[in-house]
């Protein structure tokens, strides 16, 4: 298995049942990264990103289904698995952590329980293995003078230190992948910044994968490595950081990136843009951004785009913006 | 708290003489006086003149109502001249029978609701949690007299698997005839119970912490006995309480239907016999029961509720 | 019971009446237990308008028929037609609960606006004798009345409504309590307005939807109440049939394997239990805007 990326997603595709029909929510998503590596996954809310999350954790929203590509683990396409054969994975090779910290403990648990549970049952520790194990973690994740808060319950934990001890959770079985939806979102912009650098400390020291889900791309601005932009359901950019960084060419990046006034250069920015995505229900045919996009022509509003650029940057786009020297 | 305490055992201590005092007033009420509520309408003059002085009752009527208070207190509740026995001697055999028949059918709705509500709570709008709600509405509205009959019908007449009712000799026999009662019993209660403790768990379900224990591999069986159960059973004396009335009523009519002689079968057999010592008797004790259950629920659930507040 | 204890009832002083009207639309529950109800009472009150068997004459030589086309549900013991009997039964079984219940929120209203409108201390005092008597064992009292005093259907009616309103006397209250702080109230106060004019003008209508709901429910107990009471052979005196009696009568039957006697009945209870629950729950979920 030597040589194949940690996690490789190809061609991903779900999609919902409503009233007999199935409707496609997610289409022709495709991604790697290698262990240590950090994607950014970049979209409003509403575009399927976090869609894209539960679909590699196995945890969609009843009613919607992986209805088609590959989700490949150290090789494995996991959709092959029996649902108990894939739970078993999660936590192992997978951990996640969500939005809401507030919300992601068990509100009447000690924590130390909490923090090593996974990890109890799945390595049978007993209860001081557990508890030293629950210490070594919040003490990976920074969680200050831990060992005299590991009876302590979520409510006496601070947002951000709450976030600190979810990803303790997610990371008690070691695992290969964190997938981070959102998990900065809730908290104030030092907060955000420390639990950043706590992310990016784990992928350098411990060669932990990160898919990291935000709506926000100057967060990720300084640590990720790979960068993908989801619109309505698709991908419409994908490219290397830094040259992402450097210019993206899609419009709809473009005007992502436009909302981050340190990044945006004066020639490409755009104006806000005007409306809202489509609903799953109504996508329009050819390119979904054509009708809020500033720049559309005639064949945005037929065909679906073709992707332009190379494999370090590719954008979805009829009509996309010339490459930047990166 | 002390003061919570105390204001609650007033309203129960109000409830006492409430119920008390209707009782006296009734009984005193009743065509030709007391004596005749005793000895029956038919009895003779000099038989009522006799049981009158015996009584005190040729006494004004605050001074009698004086005296029935004592006479509670002294534990003395009358002689029924039906059953032919001190009624506080009757009572013992009884009240044990229906603690037997009530708290069986009070575990066995809870160990259900327990289940049938982490069900729903999991299954949600899926078609089997509306199968389940569905049921929920239509067994709470079941009444436990119609139950008990098609129980009886099927189990006993067509399939002469159960006693119809009525009390068994031995412990298999016993346990035997218990089982359609509790099930009759248990069944409203169950429903109730589930729907207010299925909504609890469906609330728990929809948390994050269900969704990052899911993302860490936790099985489902895990997470609903680990997580939402510790959550959702949080307002469970509450329930309890709640339950308290509708396990009584339900017992009186229940026994009744399984001719199950607890003291809702006393209390009804008493009213159609007219034997108004055991009747009056058989009232005030389920009443004070009643009033005890709801304050014992009442001040567990209070002082759980100070407990949350101050975690 | 304590202000602690969370009650079916406890979000309803943050609905108005506005909402009742202006968001009606027609929710499935509502309509589905409704037209159950309406077909009940038409049953029981338009159906001898076209099956006039006599419920009451005895005919030795029809016993037991089970249903079939000359009698819809079969005949009883004393060879009575039994469609005769369930619907003439269904007159009493809902007739004196609706009236009760009628009886029940009249106290209820009048005992809660009563204490909502006292001065603090009067209206703890009347809060905490609620209590006391919401703790009291409704169905016992109600058998230990009933063997005292024999009961016809009037005093049914009386004694229902008299066991039933505490629930709806707690809700106004809280009702009143809460609209009591209402700007316009307060304003009205300023220009004079009276307690009286105020109850009249404002408070009533507020008390439009909780009192309809809970008006629904309270027709669902007393019918259930009163079934059992008469199947206990303590309510509705035979010959006049009641579906709680024709069901005890069914089941001191059940031996003969008289299936009829209890299915119809019973089934009849419990729809109409079932379709004021549906009707109750339908408003509920229409207030809590679910």
């Amino acid at each position: 298995m030597s040589g194949a990326p940690l996690v490789a997603v190809e061609d991903l595709r779900v999609t919902a049942r409503r009233a007999g029909r199935t409707y496609p929510i997610v289409e022709d998503v495709s991604f790697k990264i290698e262990a240590g590596g950090l994607l950014a996954l970049v979209g409003e809310s509403g575009c399927g990103k976090s869609l894209t999350a539960a679909a590699l954790l196995g945890l969609l929203p009843w009613g919607l289904a992986v209805d088609g590509g590959q989700i490949r683990l150290e090789g494995q396409n996991v959709l092959e698995l029996t649902p108990t054969q894939w739970r078993r994975l999660r936590g192992r090779k997978v951990g996640a952590v969500f939005q809401n910290p507030l919300a992601a403990l068990n509100p009447s648990l000690p924590i130390w329980k909490q923090v090593v549970e996974s990890a109890e049952l799945t390595f049978r520790l007993d209860r001081a293995a557990a508890r030293a194990r629950a210490l070594e973690l919040l003490e990976l994740v920074g969680v200050p003078q831990a060992a005299q808060r590991l009876d302590d319950y979520p409510h006496q934990f601070s947002g951000g230190m709450r976030q600190r001890v979810a990803i303790a959770l997610a990371l008690a079985c070691d695992p290969r992948l964190l997938v981070a939806d959102e998990p900065t979102t809730a908290l104030d912009l030092i907060t955000q910044a420390e639990i950043l650098r706590l992310l990016n400390r784990l992928r350098l020291e411990r060669g932990l994968a990160v898919l990291f889900i935000t709506h926000d791309l100057s967060l990720v601005a300084e640590y990720a490595d790979q960068v993908m932009v989801m619109y309505a359901g698709r991908v419409v950019e994908q490219a290397e950081a830094r040259r992402f960084f450097a210019g993206p060419r899609h419009p709809y990046s473009r005007a992502l990136l436009g909302a981050i006034p340190r990044l945006a250069t004066p020639e490409v920015r755009l104006t806000d843009i005007e409306g809202l995505p489509p609903s799953p229900f109504e996508y329009p045919p050819g390119c979904r951004f054509a009708p809020r996009c500033p720049r559309v022509i005639e064949p945005c509003r037929r065909e679906l785009p073709p992707p332009a650029g190379d494999q370090r940057q590719r954008a979805f786009c009829h009509r996309p913006f010339a490459q930047e020297p990166g | 708290m002390w003061a919570m305490i105390v204001r609650r055992l007033s309203v129960s201590a109000i409830s006492l003489v409430l119920l008390v005092t209707l009782v006296f007033f009734m009984i005193h009420a009743t065509p030709g006086g007391p004596a005749y509520s005793i000895l029956g309408s038919h009895a003779s003059p000099q038989a009522v003149a006799v049981l009158n002085r015996q009584m005190g009752l040729d006494r004004p009527l605050p001074e009698q109502y004086l005296i029935w208070w004592e006479h509670l207190f002294e534990g003395r509740l009358g002689y029924s001249y039906i059953q032919h026995t001190a009624v506080s001697h009757l009572i013992g055999v009884y009240l044990e029978r229906t603690l037997l028949l009530d708290l069986a059918a009070l575990a066995l709705a809870i160990a259900v609701a327990l289940v049938v509500g982490l069900l729903q709570g999991y299954l949600a709008d899926r078609i089997g949690g509306r199968i389940i709600g569905f049921l929920q509405i239509v067994f709470y509205a079941m009444p436990v007299f119609f139950t008990g009959i098609l129980l009886i019908y099927g189990f006993s007449m067509r399939l002469d698997w159960l006693p119809p009712g009525g009390l068994g000799q031995g412990l298999a026999s016993h346990a035997r005839h218990l089982v359609l009662p509790v099930l009759t019993l248990a069944l409203p209660i169950a429903a109730g119970f589930s729907r207010y403790f299925g909504h609890q768990a469906r609330e728990e379900y929809r948390q994050d912490y269900v969704r990052t224990a899911r993302a860490r591999g936790l099985s489902e069986w895990r997470i609903a006995t680990h997580h939402v159960l510790r959550n959702a059973v949080r307002p469970f004396i509450t329930l309890v309480g709640m339950m308290i009335p509708a396990l009584f009523v339900g017992g009186v009519l229940t026994e009744s239907v399984f001719n199950y002689p607890g003291l809702g079968w006393l209390l009804w057999r008493s009213a159609l016999d007219q034997d108004y010592p055991t009747l009056s008797a058989i009232t005030l004790l389920i009443g004070v029961l009643t009033i005890l259950g709801n304050l014992i629920a009442d001040l567990l659930n209070s002082i759980l509720d100070v407990r949350v507040r101050y975690e | 019971m304590s202000e602690a204890a969370p009650r079916r009832w406890g979000f309803l002083p943050l609905l108005r009446w506005g909402e009742f009207g202006r968001r009606w639309r027609p929710e499935p529950l509502v309509a589905a237990g409704l037209a159950m109800f309406l077909a009940l009472a038409a049953f029981a009150w338009l159906g001898p308008l076209f099956y006039t068997a006599s419920p009451y004459a005895i005919h030795a030589h029809r016993l037991f028929l089970p249903p079939s086309l000359r009698h819809p549900l079969g005949t009883d013991d004393l060879g009575r037609s039994f469609l005769a009997r369930m619907m003439y039964g269904g007159q009493p079984s809902l007739g004196v609960a609706i009236v009760g219940s009628v009886v029940a929120m009249l106290i209820g209203l009048g005992y809660g606006m009563t204490s909502g409108l006292s001065p603090p201390r009067l209206d703890k005092a009347l809060m905490r004798l609620l209590d006391a008597i919401l703790a009291l064992p409704t169905l016992v009292l109600m058998i230990f009345f009933a063997a005292i005093v024999p009961l016809g259907p009037l005093s049914l009616i009386l004694l229902l409504g008299l066991v039933s309103w505490p629930g709806l006397a707690r809700i106004v209250r809280n009702e009143v309590l809460a609209y009591k702080e209402r700007d316009y109230v307060l304003a009205a106060r300023q220009y004079g307005a009276g307690t009286g004019y105020l109850a009249r003008r404002h408070l009533l209508r507020a008390m439009f939807p909780i009192v309809v709901v809970n008006a629904t429910f309270t027709v669902a107990d007393l019918i259930l109440t009163l079934a059992g009471l008469s199947f206990l052979g303590l309510g509705i005196q035979p010959p006049t049939p009641s579906w709680g009696g024709l069901l005890g009568n069914g089941s001191n039957l059940a031996i003969t394997g008289s299936w009829w006697l209890i299915l119809f009945p019973g089934v009849a209870i419990l729809l109409a239990i079932l379709s004021l629950n549906l009707v109750g729950q339908g408003l509920l979920n229409r207030l809590e805007g679910r």
